[in-house]
């Protein structure tokens, strides 16, 4: 206790002499232990008065140039550590960006590769790596869709420049759209639906270059377009699939008018037998009457079964094929697969097995019936046309003697056996007539009149359509109608439909436009008249009871709208009717019309032997006589 | 301070000018060797130096911190010279001029005296009386150089002080 006591008087006593307090006052505070502090503070006070120890200057010296040079070694390596990160920093962010410079330049670069090409599967793996980094369904279905035409398209520029169908880009078809339709089955959105037409319209374009590929080509684009026939079974809903196999003995397209055979589920299209069942898509059910177009696949034991069925023609419409006659036998002729059976007094030509021809008939019940088979190519091209135009006279109906009458500035005769539809109105001054003529000598003989609508379009054009001959004196001869041809305009091929927008002068017919609705190349052209019901978004039109559609490429007179009269002509494919031509015949009428449709005019091809027909060769004889359509009139 | 720890030469050479002569007057009053005290403040200002940007304060001034890698210094060289040959501790014991602390004007020799004396403290009591006398810390930043509490310190202090007036009385008999 007391060596404590002693130990913090003493520490008291130093802290109080460091502060310059004398030792007796110090010792005043502790008399008591005064006797043992005193000596211990008078030492401490010999230890302060020790004095202060220097170094010798050039130890002190010395010793500095070592710590300052450590000093800038430390400094310098510091420097060295700070920037450290910067040289392998540097070194990987220029590899980095070597390798992704590297990557995006073969990126673009194979962006423009197509089939076959050294960097076309690095495109393939861009676009895979795109689908990955997309996370929302419709998103990616959509970026399937458009790499799915993509493949498409670089498969029309490889076959077209190439002549080969590589078997990648079919793959990787297959892959994008079989995954589309997973994305979007049950989905009933305008994606879905947008979905269904393309591959409808991609699958339309593989059959065709299955036409033309080789036979090693040609499994493998029988199996994309069965891969394609699935994904629209999906997004349609249907819940079967079908095998690749089971159209491994190929495709063809079929058209003709369609009849049940007794067999259930089995019907006659044209000649050929087709099965049609869960796996047809398009206008199903069948109906007895139509025309119809059919992708058909055939197995190895050679049954037809339906892919996809396209009505493009219902009984009474117009149609003008062209093809080659392959089969004459009796009354029937087989042009290209298409049965037609001729109508006792139609218009012919003589004919033989290999002549190409361009036959006019209309669908009916029983099948297609030909009003007029003409040859085409040769000194003897088709020399009848038809002119829309204003009527300048009246016409009395049942004229028992030839009459003229003048349409457009030109004068056509008529004649007791010249068939005239007046659904439409009178053949009245002023009434928009069509009128089908054909040239004899110097006459304009009337075959067949049709009343278009009532009054005429306000802008007095007038078109003239039939077969583009050539030219004589600075005029074009178009079926056998003369017209001036527009300032500057090429001439159409020879042999090509045209359809020419002319206005009168005088009696001279002046064209202003001219379109070709039919090139050379052989086919189908579909006239569908009736009332415009519906122009839908996706770019078809509902005209009478038939679905057309409306491309961007086809040319259109006059101003198009809901309950307005048209008439268009177009060609016929698996995925249906394609307007080549729409005209507007009569306008919408004000209030706008109600729901029900206009019954599409049936065109009268009443059989009445002209002049032209007696050179019809014996195979062709117009017998028996098919069934016609009625609802016309005749000047007889 | 944080000038000196990114080896600012301005702050180093202010760091450097404080602390030599300490360092140096603390390993000289430990080892009674200039040569060795010269080399211990070389060995002990360069070791600042090197643990200067790690240096972190903690409670204990930047003195306590320096004091404490001088006192591991001389410690080490006391390690090395005990594997030496050693003397016997009556011959290395230095003889104490006699003296009057109160009396006696010349500092130098009183500083021989003195020094001698320490010498034959125990280390921690001359550690203590080195940095309590000699360099004028206070019993805290000693307790903080040692590792030690202050109650340790002021009984260190208490018992080098008594030896200290011991060995100087018995120089003057």
């Amino acid at each position: 206790m007391r060596r404590r006591r002693l130990r913090a008087a003493l520490d008291d006593c130093l802290r109080s002499l460091e502060r310059g307090e004398s030792l007796e006052s110090c010792l005043a505070r502790y008399p008591d232990l005064a006797a043992e502090l005193r000596p211990l503070l008078r030492t401490a006070i010999v230890l302060r008065q020790m004095g202060e120890i220097t170094p010798r200057p050039e130890a002190q010296a010395a010793t500095w140039l070592r710590f300052s040079r450590r000093a800038a070694q430390m400094r310098a390596a510091r420097m060295r550590r700070q920037w450290r990160w910067l040289a392998p920093a540097a070194i990987a962010a220029s590899l980095i960006a070597a390798v992704v410079l590297g990557l995006a330049l073969t990126v673009m670069a194979a962006s423009r590769s197509l089939p076959g090409d050294p960097l076309y599967r690095v495109k393939l793996l861009s676009e895979e790596a795109q689908v990955l980094l997309t996370w929302d369904r419709e998103a990616r279905a959509r970026l399937l869709l458009e790499q799915a035409d993509r493949r498409v398209a670089e498969l029309e520029r490889v076959s077209a420049e190439r002549g080969e169908v590589p078997a990648e880009a079919l793959s990787a078809l297959r892959s994008r759209v079989a995954r589309a339709s997973r994305l979007l089955e049950g989905s009933d959105t305008p994606l879905a639906q947008a979905a269904e037409s393309k591959l409808e319209r991609q699958q339309a374009f593989l059959v065709r270059l299955s036409a033309q590929a080789g036979l090693e080509e040609r499994d493998d684009l029988v199996a994309t377009v069965a891969g394609l026939h699935n994904a629209r079974l999906r997004l349609a809903g249907r819940g079967v699939a079908l095998p690749a196999e089971s159209i491994s003995g190929g495709l063809l397209q079929v058209e003709g008018v369609a009849r049940p055979t007794g067999e259930p589920g089995v019907w006659l299209i044209g000649p050929y037998q087709v099965r049609v069942g869960d796996i047809t898509l398009g206008d199903v059910p069948l109906e007895q009457g139509k025309l119809v177009r059919v992708l058909v696949g055939r197995d190895p034991d050679r049954v037809l079964r339906a892919l996809t069925v396209a009505v493009v023609g219902s009984p009474g419409q117009e149609i003008i094929v062209r093809g080659v006659v392959q089969r004459i036998e009796g009354t029937e002729l087989d042009v290209d697969g298409r049965l037609v059976r001729i109508a006792s007094g139609a218009s012919l030509d003589t004919v033989n097995v290999g002549d190409t021809v361009q036959v006019r008939a209309y669908v009916s019940n029983e099948g297609l019936v030909a009003t007029e088979v003409r040859l085409l190519g040769g000194l003897n091209l088709v020399s009848t046309f038809s002119l829309d135009g204003t009527a300048e006279d009246d016409l009395t109906l049942g004229q028992r003697q030839d009459v003229l009458w003048r349409v457009a500035g030109q004068v056509f005769r008529v004649t007791p056996s010249t068939v005239i539809d007046a659904g439409a109105g009178e053949p009245r001054r002023g009434a928009f007539v069509r009128v089908e003529a054909r040239r004899q000598g110097q006459e304009l003989v009337a075959q067949r009149i049709t009343v278009l609508s009532a009054a005429a379009p306000a802008s007095g054009s007038l078109w003239v359509q039939g077969v583009y001959q050539g030219s004589a004196n600075g005029k074009w001869l178009v079926g056998g109608a003369a017209v001036d041809p527009p300032p500057g305009a090429t001439p159409p091929p020879e042999g090509a439909l045209v359809r020419v927008e002319a206005v009168r002068s005088g009696d001279r017919v002046e064209a202003r436009g001219a379109v070709v609705v039919m090139g050379q190349q052989q086919g189908v052209l579909v006239k569908v008249r009736g009332t415009l019901r519906e122009m839908r978004d996706d770019g078809t039109w509902l005209v009478g009871d038939s679905t057309v559609r409306v491309g961007a490429d086809a040319h259109v007179a006059g101003k198009p709208e809901v309950g307005a009269e048209v008439e268009v002509q177009a060609t016929s494919s698996i995925a249906g009717l394609q307007a080549v031509y729409v005209q507007v015949l009569a306008p919408a009428p004000a209030p706008p019309p109600a729901e029900t449709p206009t019954p599409t005019p049936t065109p009268s091809p009443t059989p009445t032997p002209t002049s032209t027909a007696s050179a019809a060769s014996p195979t062709a004889s117009p017998s028996p006589e098919p069934s016609l359509p009625t609802g016309s009139t005749t000047a007889r | 301070m944080q000038r000196a720890q990114h080896l600012d030469e301005r702050a180093l050479a202010s760091i450097y000018e404080q602390f030599y002569p300490r360092v140096y007057s603390y390993a000289l009053l430990q080892t009674g060797d200039v040569a060795m005290a010269e080399d211990i403040a070389s060995d002990v200002m360069l070791k600042v130096l090197e643990a200067l940007p790690r240096y972190r304060f903690r409670g204990a001034p930047l003195a306590a911190w320096i004091y404490r890698i001088a006192h591991n210094c001389v410690m080490d060289h006391h390690r090395r010279r005990k594997r030496r040959p050693e003397v016997s501790l009556d011959e290395a014991r230095p003889p104490l001029a006699a003296h009057n602390p109160e009396s006696r004007t010349d500092v130098s020799l009183q500083r021989q005296d003195l020094q001698r004396a320490l010498q034959c403290l125990t280390a921690e009591q001359r550690q203590v009386v080195i940095l309590r006398f000699l360099h004028g810390l206070d019993t805290r930043t000693i307790a903080q150089v040692m590792g030690r509490s202050q109650g340790a310190v002021k009984s260190l202090q208490h018992r080098a002080l008594k030896a200290l007036e011991r060995l100087l009385a018995e120089g003057e008999g």
